[in-house]
């Protein structure tokens, strides 16, 4: 990455930029599988609407459902560690990890999403 | 321990989500967590495809395009830029198998 790469740029610089990259990324992102299968993807779009006949399309709506649950589990992540390094190391008993209802609401409120237990779930 | 569930759909996506928690260190999963995490992905998938689908019905249009598409993902709050740099930080490409190379003698 050259200098001018990293120069803040003006709003309707970035869009140009933005619109060249948009065609690469529609290219390189077909070559990537992504965890959601397509026909999994492709389904829950027809079922909104959408009419999924470009496969680039579908693709791209699976890897950016994949960034999005990735990037709240990081999130969860974190929100573990940090739990974890307030509590003393003696007290720490479980070197299991797991992903807790209760990391995950910490990570969704940063989103903006509130996140309350169901009264009937076990 | 969680019941999978019982539609197909709900099966893979619910199987796609558990190898990326796997994937981003955690041994293990509540099941109310799993399955707010299942539910969200197909309501993200949803959300973007009705979007998506007004998008292009506002630009007269009845199929969808990549510029409805990006909007809509925008519109959700995911960066293309992220999108970019996560798909090239975090996901294989296939391996491509580049042809052997030969040096052509030359002749004189």
């Amino acid at each position: 990455m050259s200098d001018q790469d990293r120069k803040p740029k003006l709003f309707g610089e970035q869009n140009v930029a933005s619109n060249v990259s948009m065609s690469h990324l529609i290219s390189t992102l077909s070559e990537y599988e992504p965890v959601i299968p397509d026909v999994v993807t492709a389904h829950y779009l027809n079922e909104a609407g959408f009419e999924a006949i470009d496969p680039r399309l579908v693709r791209m709506v699976s890897l950016s459902t994949q960034k999005f649950i990735s990037d709240l589990v990081n999130d969860s992540l974190q929100q573990f560690k940090m739990r974890q390094s307030a509590v003393s190391k003696k007290q720490r008993q479980d070197k299991k990890t797991t992903l807790t209802q209760e990391d995950l609401t910490a990570a969704l409120t940063e989103y903006g999403i509130s996140l309350r237990k169901p009264p009937y779930f076990t | 321990m969680a019941s999978k569930p019982t539609d197909p759909y709900k099966q893979a996506l619910y199987t796609g989500i558990a190898s990326l928690i796997r994937d981003a260190g955690y041994g293990s999963v509540e099941p109310i967590a799993m399955e707010s995490l299942v539910e969200m992905a197909h309501s993200f998938i949803s959300q973007v495809g009705k979007s998506s689908k007004h998008y292009s019905e506002l630009a007269n249009r009845s199929q969808v395009m990549v510029s409805d598409l990006s909007l809509a993902l925008i519109h959700s709050g995911l960066s293309l830029e992220g999108l970019k740099v996560y798909t090239e930080n975090h996901l294989r490409k296939p391996a491509v198998v580049k042809p052997p190379q030969f040096e052509a003698e030359s002749t004189k």
